[in-house]
């Protein structure tokens, strides 16, 4: 069929974002293993190379958070947590403080470099070197690990 | 028994002249006089204690953000670099020494590496929370974020050349705590 065809894959409007959705992102072992409080967030968990074309996440709409720690290396709680933001508090921060971050969906159609294909791949943009400290602060305010998929720190 | 509260008992023995004295007051707990001199050694022992784990604390983050591999955070994070590392504890060092002369209720601070390269330096506590960055590149500004707990008025969010920091940092310190450098 071809709407199960990554290539046909449609891009979506940040409008198709509801504020019920969520977003996931696996957080790896070394942002988190020397802190001995896990039920914090720390900012340090959102940044990106200034290479990068915005901060990955995935989407509620076509992802399970399971899926979100499958696509990584190797899938498992002692590597990677599962973080989650409610895209509805996300967008009640970026309005209150007024940060310049927009959503992009940006799905991953095909398989190269050790990526996997990704429908519910989205990025948010606008974190830089200019706001990179408010953004994250607030950011990790907003931010949770998912039930069950919080990682495990080894003895 | 930790050795700080081994420290503690010697300087107790040391000043247990006449003129240390227990006294009851009423119904409340005893209070013990203590000379200025026993004072002045116990502040010297809280400070040399809060220096060592500072010390301790740099040691070990030195030895974990130094040896992250590339892709250390499975989105192709880069290594971290000493300079970077090192212009951090810098300011850290020089930051709580000027604080910890005036008080001693600054916690230590979460050293955390940062996927673009850079250092967070991360204060949360019941009085206040603040985020120093210290960039990668050392000509980029060092950006701070802070906030005063149940004091909005008192947010801080500015970026700084590394030479007028420690001067930002201290200028808002003396705001929450009401205390003079």
């Amino acid at each position: 069929m071809c709407q199960d065809n990554p290539l046909n894959w449609p891009k979506e409007e940040p409008e198709d974002y509801k504020d019920k959705h969520l977003f996931y992102r696996a957080i790896k072992d070394n942002l988190w293993m020397k802190f001995r409080d896990l039920d914090k967030i720390e900012p340090n968990f959102f940044m990106i190379k200034e290479s990068e074309k915005g901060l990955s996440v995935d989407w509620s709409k076509y992802s399970e958070p399971r899926e979100t720690l499958n696509r990584m290396i190797p899938p498992d709680l002692n590597t990677y947590g599962i973080a989650k933001i409610n895209v509805g508090d996300f967008r009640t921060c970026v309005r209150i403080n007024n940060f310049n971050l927009t959503i992009e969906h940006y799905p991953i159609k095909t398989s190269i470099n050790n990526l996997k294909l990704n429908r519910s791949h989205t990025l948010i943009h606008g974190i830089n070197k200019e706001n990179k400290a408010k953004v994250r602060k607030k950011i990790s305010k907003i931010t949770c690990w998912v039930e069950g998929l919080k990682p495990i720190i080894k003895p | 028994m930790s050795e700080f509260k081994q420290k503690l008992d010697k300087i107790d023995q040391k000043y247990k002249t006449p003129y240390s004295t227990w006294k009851t007051i009423g119904e409340k707990p005893e209070w013990r006089e203590y000379d200025l001199n026993f004072i002045r050694e116990l502040i010297e022992h809280i400070k040399i204690d809060k220096q060592d784990n500072l010390k301790t604390l740099i040691e070990e983050s030195k030895d974990y953000i130094l040896t992250l591999p590339q892709n250390w955070d499975g989105y192709d994070a880069d290594t971290i670099e000493i300079n970077v590392l090192n212009r951090a504890t810098i300011l850290l060092k020089n930051v709580c020494s000027d604080l910890w002369k005036k008080t001693y209720e600054i916690p230590l601070p979460i050293i955390a590496p940062v996927p673009d390269g850079s250092i967070d330096i991360n204060w949360e506590n019941e009085k206040f929370e603040l985020l120093i960055n210290v960039p990668k590149n050392e000509n980029d500004l060092t950006h701070l974020y802070g906030e005063h707990i149940h004091h909005p008025e008192h947010e801080i969010d500015i970026r700084s050349p590394s030479s007028v920091v420690k001067a930002s940092l201290l200028d808002w310190f003396e705001l929450i705590y009401n205390i003079s450098f």
